[in-house]
């Protein structure tokens, strides 16, 4: 039996068996299978080969009645309404942190360094609504003391401007509150 | 060369995919008769003969389950044949520790396509097949995929987990070995 000398159409049989070529590769392989008697007979073996292999009968019925529920849509869709949620609660959670720090009586210096950098923060990326209500120097003044040297009388101060800066949204969630936040945004 | 191995049924899968998951049960059905079909004549012509449909079943089962894990860079028929050739393996695990158990010495009933057959319709299929089952478990299942399925080597690659380099080496040992049985 003489041997195909072309590895390359032989290596294609399969693919033209399963009319898996493009219409030029399958030109080029049927004219060489026209003039390679290798060639030729390796398809024919392959089409028997194909051929001769079962098929069970499968119920396709059976089969689809006993596939799982897809997990609905709606998970990704709550998973939306929960990060709803949560930049909701991070948008009202800014005044949130401002309240909670108004109603503590022993103000803690390292707290108040957080909601001054936090405001400074926000207000640096709010410039829409800070330039509307003037706020950006309040925050400034706010960042430029030091806050461990703070008296009684210049807390209460800072307290207040802190106070007058109203519900500004955080530029990004903040790492350490989303948690507790998504758990009681409750939509 | 070789086409991109009918790009519309892959999208036409991924449609039907989508429209399952939106609640569509005629999706899943159709799904199925797209391609358990295929997914059968693999699993028998790598040698299992009891209760293919069990283990096609437990195919799709498996795959549906997972279905967010399928990556629409393979097609789906290139999946359910990942997920059926490692339940066959699963399977014949479990059956060699109960042989070992058990200490059975019966022919290897799970290689032999005809094993179970009442009749087998004329002798030159039943050649054919002896010389399929002849082979190695790794060149069979190449020598299938490629020859009954149509996969490129790349497909059959991402299938067994191997290369395309091997897989190529093997279809050819197969098709070689092949031929040496039936000139016997
Ligand atoms: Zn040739």
């Amino acid at each position: 039996m003489t041997e195909c000398g072309n590895p390359e159409f032989r290596d294609a049989l399969p693919d033209l068996l399963h009319g898996r070529l493009d219409d030029a590769a399958r030109a080029r392989a049927e004219a060489h299978v026209r003039d390679c008697g290798a060639c030729r007979r390796e398809l024919a073996l392959l089409g028997s080969l194909r051929a001769a292999m079962p098929q069970p009968a499968v119920n396709v019925a059976a089969i689809a009645a006993a596939l799982p529920a897809p997990r609905r849509r709606s998970a990704w869709t709550s998973h939306l309404w929960q990060m709803a949620a949560a930049v909701v609660f991070l948008v009202v959670g800014g005044s949130g942190v401002v309240t909670y720090l108004r109603r503590t009586p022993r103000i803690d210096s390292t707290a108040m360094a957080t909601v001054a950098a936090t405001t400074r923060v926000a207000a640096g990326h709010e410039s829409a609504a800070a330039s509307t209500s003037g706020q950006p120097a309040d925050v400034e003044l706010a960042v430029g003391y030091g806050y461990t040297d703070l008296t009684e009388a210049q807390l209460e101060s800072l307290l207040k401007d802190v106070q007058d800066i109203k519900a500004v949204p955080m530029a990004e969630p903040d790492q350490s509150t989303p948690d507790v936040t998504i758990g009681n945004g409750g939509v | 060369m070789t086409e991109a191995g009918g790009s519309g049924d892959a999208r036409e899968d991924l449609e039907l995919i989508e429209a399952w998951r939106a609640g569509d049960e005629r999706a899943a059905s159709a799904l199925v008769g797209r391609h358990a079909p295929a997914v059968a004549r693999f699993v028998a012509s790598c040698g299992e003969r009891r209760e293919v449909d069990e283990l096609v079943q437990d195919t799709f089962v498996r795959a549906f389950g997972a279905i967010e894990s399928f990556r629409a860079d393979s097609s789906l028929r290139t999946w359910l044949f990942t997920i059926a050739r490692r339940l066959m393996l699963d399977r014949r695990r479990a059956e060699m520790r109960r042989r070992d158990r058990v200490e059975v010495s019966e022919a290897d009933a799970v290689t032999q396509f005809d094993a179970l057959d009442a009749v087998v319709a004329d002798e030159t299929r039943r050649q054919l097949r002896r010389a399929v089952e002849d082979l190695s478990p790794k060149q069979r299942e190449v020598f299938t995929l490629r020859v009954t399925e149509g996969l490129t080597y790349k497909e059959i690659a991402d299938v067994v987990g191997t290369t395309e380099g091997a897989a190529r080496v093997h279809y050819h040992n197969a098709v070689q070995a092949i031929k040496e049985f039936l000139d016997d």
